[in-house]
C-alpha cells in the first residue's frame, strides 16, 4: 500500500539525504520511502500489520521535515582539499567481486567478515596512520567495546543520537528464568524468540566511538600538560534500513588519534592532522575531498546542533568517491569538540575546561573506497600500499 | 530623556540572552559573554542565537555564529548587510 506525506515546505537539496536517512526511524512499519519531485512530499509504503498507521506515519514524516528545516542555515560548506581524478577505469561495485574472491562475507545486516587481503589492506592504512601518531609521540591505548551508560549519559549521547544506540543486556540472575530460557529460546527465522521479561536492565552499550573512553579515563583531573594518544577499536552504530554493505556497517573498526588540552593546542594539531590526511589520501591515489560536515544529530536537535558545528568549523569529513554509485563516502573525520568533553567529564587544562579533538578513520570504509577506485586486483594498487600490506602480513604470520 | 536606539537594541539583546539561558539579569560588573556567563556554552549558544533571531526576526549565517559572543558584538552583527532578512 502506497501513501503520501505532504511536507509543510520543500526540503532543501542539501538536506534531502539527511532527511531520507532519518525516515526509517519514524516507524517500524515504513518501507520503500521516496522523496517526490519538488521535495514537498514523501511517498512511502507500510509493511503488513501497519496498514492502519498511515496518518500517524505521515504526520511523523512531516514533523521530522519540519524539525530538520526549521532552523536550517543554507550553504557555506568549506572544502579544504580536493582531488577529482580517479586512479583507474574500474567502475564496478566491488562487493560481489570481493565475495567471489573469498575476501568478504555477509553475516547479516551491517555485519561482515573479511579475508586476508582486505585485512592486510586495512592494516596497511592503519600502519600509515600510526606513523602520524608516532610523530605526535602518541602512545597506544585500548578500550573495551562495551561502554557504560553513565559515560554516554555524561556526553549527552542519548539525547543526540538515540536511534543509533546498541544497548547491551543479559539474562537476569534468576535460576527460574534461566531454566525457562534454556527451554524456550529459539531463532524464529528473524529474531531470537524468548521472554523479554528475563532481560536485565541496561548497564552498558556497545561503544559508538573510540574516544569517549579516553575522556572518561581523564575525568575529574587537571592536566599538567596536553595529552595525545591513539587507539583502535570496534564501534557500533545501528542504522536500520540504511545499513548497506561496507558503506554503512553496524559494527566497524575505527582508528583514532585523540587530543586533550587547551583550545589552541587542539586547533594547531588539527591543522597538522588535516595536512596529514591530504598527504595520506594523495599517497593512496584516490579521489577525495575534505569538507566541513555535521554529525547526524536526532531530528529534534539537528538544526541547532548542525548550525553550531558548521558555524564553528568543528567537523571536517574525508569524503572518498565511490565510482560505482557516484556517491561520496565519509571514511574519516577531523573533529574539534571545543570544551564539550572537558566540561562533561570535568577535565581541566591550562586553568580552564580542557578542549578535545580527534582524527578518526573508518578502516572498512577506507578499504571499500580504495578498492572501488583501484579495482579488486592488487596488481593495480599503488606499490607503497602493497609493500605495507606485505610487511604487515609477514609480521602477522 | 529616552534611551538612544543603540541602547534600546542592546537592552533587547540582553533580555533575549537572559530569556534564552533562563538566568537572572547580571550586574553591570558581569557583562553577558559566551564562555563566562553561566549556561552560555556551546549548547547554550544556539539557544541564544535562536532567541536573538526570534527577537529581531532575522537569521544569522553559519559563519557569523562564532562572532556572536557578547552584547556589543551581537549589536554590531545585527546592522551588517545580509542580517535582518530571512
Amino acid at each position: 500500500m502506497s501513501a503520501i506525506a505532504h511536507l509543510g515546505a520543500a526540503i532543501p537539496d542539501e538536506l534531502a539525504e539527511e532527511f531520507l536517512k532519518r525516515l526509517p526511524y519514524v516507524s517500524e512499519g515504513i518501507n520503500n520511502v521516496r522523496l517526490l519531485p519538488g521535495s514537498t512530499g514523501v511517498q512511502f509504503e507500510l509493511r503488513p500489520g501497519f496498514e492502519n498507521q498511515e496518518a500517524l506515519v505521515a504526520s511523523r514524516i512531516s514533523e521530522v521535515a519540519s524539525k530538520l528545516c526549521s532552523n536550517h542555515r543554507p550553504g557555506f560548506s568549506k572544502t579544504l582539499a580536493k582531488r577529482d581524478v580517479l586512479p583507474s577505469s574500474f567502475r564496478d561495485d566491488p562487493h560481489p567481486l570481493l565475495a567471489e574472491q573469498g575476501e568478504l562475507v555477509s553475516f547479516g545486516r551491517g555485519r561482515y567478515g573479511f579475508g586476508p587481503k582486505l585485512i592486510a589492506l586495512m592494516e596497511a592504512f592503519d600502519s600509515r596512520i600510526l606513523e602520524l601518531a608516532a610523530a605526535f609521540h602518541a602512545p597506544a591505548y585500548t578500550f573495551p567495546s562495551l561502554i557504560g551508560a553513565d559515560v554516554l549519559d555524561r556526553c549527552h549521547y542519548f539525547r543526540n543520537f538515540p536511534a543509533s544506540l546498541s544497548l547491551v543486556s543479559h539474562l537476569r540472575e534468576d535460576h527460574g528464568l534461566l531454566q525457562e530460557f534454556t527451554r524456550s529460546a529459539h531463532w524464529d527465522g528473524e529474531q531470537l524468540d524468548f521472554d523479554r521479561a528475563s532481560l536485565s536492565s541496561v548497564e552498558c552499550l556497545l561503544s559508538p566511538a573510540v574516544c569517549f573512553h579516553w575522556y572518561a579515563w581523564l575525568g575529574n583531573s587537571k592536566l599538567l600538560e596536553p595529552r595525545v594518544i591513539t587507539a583502535i577499536g570496534k564501534c557500533f552504530r545501528y542504522e536500520s534500513s540504511n545499513l548497506s554493505g561496507l558503506e554503512r556497517l553496524w559494527d566497524f573498526t575505527m582508528r583514532e588519534i585523540i587530543f586533550v588540552g587547551p583550545g589552541q593546542y587542539i586547533l594547531d594539531h588539527r591543522k597538522t592532522c588535516i595536512d596529514f590526511s591530504v598527504q595520506f589520501l594523495n599517497e593512496l591515489g584516490v579521489a577525495y575531498e575534505i569538507t566541513s560536515a555535521t554529525d547526524p544529530f536526532f531530528a529534534d536537535a539537528y538544526a541547532a546542533q548542525a548550525a553550531y558545528q558548521k558555524g564553528f568549523d568543528l567537523k571536517f569529513e574525508l569524503l572518498l568517491t565511490l565510482p560505482y554509485s557516484g556517491k561520496k563516502l565519509a571514511a574519516g573525520s577531523s573533529n574539534y569538540h571545543q570544551d564539550f568533553f572537558g566540561r562533561s567529564f570535568d577535565i581541566e587544562a591550562g586553568g580552564a575546561s580542557a578542549h578535545t579533538g580527534c582524527l578518526a578513520f573508518g578502516l572498512e570504509r577506507m578499504a571499500l573506497a580504495f578498492v572501488a577506485q583501484h579495482g579488486v586486483n592488487e596488481k593495480n594498487w599503488p606499490d607503497e600500499v602493497v609493500r605495507r600490506m606485505k610487511t604487515r602480513s609477514a609480521q602477522n604470520v | 530623556m529616552a534611551p538612544s536606539t543603540d541602547k534600546l537594541v542592546e537592552q533587547r539583546i540582553q533580555q533575549a540572552i537572559i530569556r534564552a539561558l533562563s538566568i537572572p539579569a547580571p550586574g553591570a560588573s558581569a557583562p553577558l559573554q559566551m564562555g563566562s556567563t553561566p549556561g552560555w556554552d556551546s549548547m547554550g549558544h544556539m539557544m541564544v542565537v535562536m532567541e536573538l533571531e526570534r527577537e529581531f526576526d532575522t537569521r544569522f549565517l553559519p559563519y557569523q555564529l562564532p562572532e556572536l559572543v557578547d552584547v556589543p558584538s551581537i549589536a554590531k552583527m545585527l546592522v551588517q548587510p545580509g542580517v535582518g532578512s530571512k
